[in-house]
């Protein structure tokens, strides 16, 4: 049983500081599934925190209240022996990797307990067959898929056995099968009579797991439902709370879109790009419309970001690229290119986000950067330094670069991960505006709200070809849809010899 | 036990200190003068080590630059004189003496497992404070190569890209445009995998256990003695 009484955080000194969480009191029973959400920022993450004592230990701050797990209190006693009763799995799988090989990341957290090791590698072995992960020991954590990474750290913290698992956002940036396997996990640990807190946005996936509902604003626990209070909940209260679709069926198609333009395309001709030595992918004609706003689906690994890198021409590749019968050359495409990227801090480089949206255009127009800049509600920013805005900010600063400096391919990768329903609905609006002065936007994605909110077209990619293309229109919503509810793949008779690879 | 055999997936597989005299003993005597027969010898040497270690594409790559660079000094420098000489001799000289300490960074960063790195040196009674540390500088190695791809990529859409002609006409602004993101970047997930690695149990004061065995083998021996002789060598001369 979890027990936190009364407990307050802010971090830094600033005791009035937003960030934190003021009075919580709540208690987890052995064995529940509680799942926390609430829009970004609400305090979520600090919540789970706290749980796994992270806070004070490693996070400082001002700290008020107690935590006990069972009579131990995890704010007093060290961070070490915590790990043995929880099980942390974090957000970002790129970062929670101590080791590079995954065999030692699944041992990782036994040896630093000093288990013995004939112990450890059955634990190891345990855990590789409950969580389906065979094919996935002796490999260089590098070269895994995020949804790949997530199940390892599943797996890994599973081997040392704790009692309670507390997992933030581990769905962020998981395709749709991905996010199945996740809930395969969680559905075992369940089983086994595990006490799981997630911190989560994506809800759909854990119908039938979780039996509470805890629902945060300005770092309170405002309302608490029981799982059937949540399910039965209406879609405009959900909106109304910042929260992501409970039931992918139920999600309602963007009314006003953009209407295809029938003038000009693009389009693609026997595109093939290698990597050392292997084809990737392989695309033997496509056309695509301009004004598209293209929602580039598929599961991981399957050569989605290949294509946009060919599309903006920064990959080798061999292929024609035509518009209206035009060759199109790969260093031009470059030049009118723009990625925005998943991690926005890469591409933030100078000291103010004027320079910043400036930066790379020929003639520097001032007026006409300020002018992008309101549109994009950053008005009274131009002074700041990029680095210090919050994660939205700096994600319309990469766009406002983009629009000043009048690029026609957008390509956007993953923009919406992690991000609640109200922050998603703005970068729709966000990208809508940018679409209209650009031939074509490009949007890798796993988000289905975002696809049906602000795309026009499905380019589905699986086994490194173009295995699917249509508009949404009211079958290509149907179609969209089954794909992501049955997290079908999509393999062409062609696409064989790719599964291969 | 079955398990820990199947893990060992290298023919000869070097222990981490092993590796760590080598590139030491390679740094060290490679800026000694040495005759151009000794620096071949030494190249051969960490050749077949990559090889053993099964890493081919390693060995190619840098192979054939060391053989081009050693076919240029042995047979076309000679037969040119005067300041083209003397530039052909830079070119193909300096740079090579920095070949083979590459080669022995590489063969320790890419065969060499964080657990095994920890657990070496645990072996011979290094402080715990200084070995999580230099761990988790091991692991950030490929970290920062990933950060530093995508960076450069972004850089290119904005036509400041680490190109050849921006290094040359403003190579201070492009390190600046390379050096922000990739701090910021790499601070952060510093800062995350410190949690992440803590919330397991990384300063847990009892003793580490360790799932590989790590144990100086034959193999060890053998180039242990052999950078005993070359460094021996050096310093007699």
């Amino acid at each position: 049983m979890i027990k936190i009484d009364k407990v307050s955080f802010f971090y830094g000194e600033d005791a009035k500081a937003d960030n934190g969480i003021r009075d919580i009191s709540l208690t987890i029973r052995t064995g529940e599934f509680v799942v926390l959400c609430g829009k970004s920022g609400c305090g979520k993450t600090t919540l789970t925190r706290i749980i796994n004592g992270l806070i004070p230990h490693f996070y400082e701050g001002q700290l008020t209240g107690t935590v006990h797990i069972n009579d131990y209190e995890v704010t007093k006693e060290p961070l070490a022996k915590t790990a043995r009763k929880v099980g942390s799995v974090f957000q970002n799988p790129r970062s929670q990797f101590f080791n590079v090989d995954t065999t030692g990341e699944l041992a990782f957290g036994c040896e630093n307990i000093g288990i013995a090791v004939d112990e450890i590698w059955k634990r190891v072995e345990d855990a590789t067959a409950k969580f389906e992960l065979a094919h996935l020991r002796k490999r260089s954590i590098f070269e895994l898929s995020g949804g790949e990474k997530q199940r390892i750290a599943c797996a890994s913290v599973y081997a040392v056995h704790p009692d309670i698992f507390v997992l933030d956002e581990p769905s962020s940036n998981l395709d749709a099968p991905s996010v199945e396997k996740l809930r395969q996990v969680l559905q075992k640990l369940k089983e086994e009579g595990k006490t799981i807190v997630i911190s989560e946005h994506r809800l759909h996936y854990l119908a039938g797991l979780a039996d509470r509902f805890i629902y945060m604003e300005n770092g309170r626990i405002t309302y608490t439902f029981r799982a059937e209070e949540m399910w039965s909940m209406k879609e405009r209260e959900l909106a109304e709370k910042g929260l992501r679709c409970l039931n992918i069926k139920n999600i309602k198609k963007h009314e006003d879109g953009i209407e295809r333009l029938t003038g000009e395309r693009l389009s693609i001709c026997s595109l093939v790009c290698k990597y050392n030595g292997k084809p990737v992918l392989e695309v033997p004609e496509l056309c695509l419309h301009k004004g598209e706003i293209l929602a580039i689906i598929g599961p991981n690994g399957a050569g989605k970001s290949t294509f946009a890198g060919c599309l903006c021409g920064i990959i080798k590749h061999r292929g024609r690229f035509d518009i209206s019968g035009k060759p199109i050359r790969a260093m031009e495409r470059l030049k009118n290119s723009y990625m925005v990227m998943q991690d926005v801090n890469h591409q933030l480089f100078t000291e103010s986000v004027l320079d910043e949206v400036t930066l790379g255009a020929k003639d520097k127009d001032a007026e006409e950067a300020k002018a992008v800049l309101a549109e994009l509600e950053l008005e009274n920013r131009e002074d700041s330094h990029p680095l210090a805005l919050s994660g939205g900010q700096k994600q319309r600063v990469a766009i406002a670069g983009a629009m000043c400096t009048g690029k026609q391919f957008l390509i956007y990768d993953e923009p919406t991960s992690g991000l609640d329903f109200i922050s998603m609905r703005s970068t729709c609006r966000l990208i809508r505006k940018a679409a209209k002065s650009a031939f074509l936007s490009a949007i890798i994605t796993h988000d289905i709200e975002f696809i049906l909110e602000c795309c026009t077209a499905v380019l589905h990619i699986s086994g490194g070809t173009v295995c699917d293309y249509y508009p949404l229109d009211e079958a290509g919503v149907n179609k969209v849809k089954d794909f992501f509810i049955e997290g079908l793949i999509c393999t062409p008779a062609k696409a064989g010899r790719w599964e291969q690879l | 036990m079955e398990t820990a055999i199947v893990f060992q997936r290298h023919s000869i597989h070097l222990d981490p200190r092993t590796k760590f005299l080598l590139l030491f003993t390679v740094g060290g005597v490679i800026f000694a003068n040495i005759s151009r027969e000794t620096e071949i010898i030494i190249f051969s040497v960490l050749s077949i080590l990559t090889i053993f270690e099964h890493q081919y594409r390693t060995f190619l790559r840098f192979g054939s630059v060391f053989a081009i660079m050693m076919l240029v000094d042995i047979f076309v420098a000679p037969h040119l004189s005067g300041a083209l000489g003397a530039a052909v001799l830079t070119l193909v000289r300096i740079p090579r003496l920095l070949i083979p300490i590459c080669l022995s960074s590489t063969l320790l960063i890419r065969t060499t497992t964080v657990s095994e790195f920890i657990a070496a040196f645990q072996k011979i009674h290094v402080s715990e404070k200084l070995i999580i540390p230099f761990s988790v500088m091991f692991r950030f190695i490929p970290t920062v190569k990933e950060e530093w791809c995508s960076i450069s990529n972004a850089m290119r859409f904005r036509g400041i890209g680490v190109s050849a002609l921006n290094m040359l006409t403003r190579p201070m602004e492009t390190l600046e445009y390379v050096m922000v993101p990739l701090l910021m970047s790499t601070a952060t997930i510093s800062g995350e995998l410190a949690a992440a690695s803590l919330s397991r149990g990384l300063d847990s004061d009892i003793r580490r256990s360790c799932i590989t065995q790590v144990k100086l083998g034959l193999a060890d021996y053998i180039v242990i003695l052999g950078a005993v002789v070359l460094v021996a060598e050096t310093v007699v001369r």
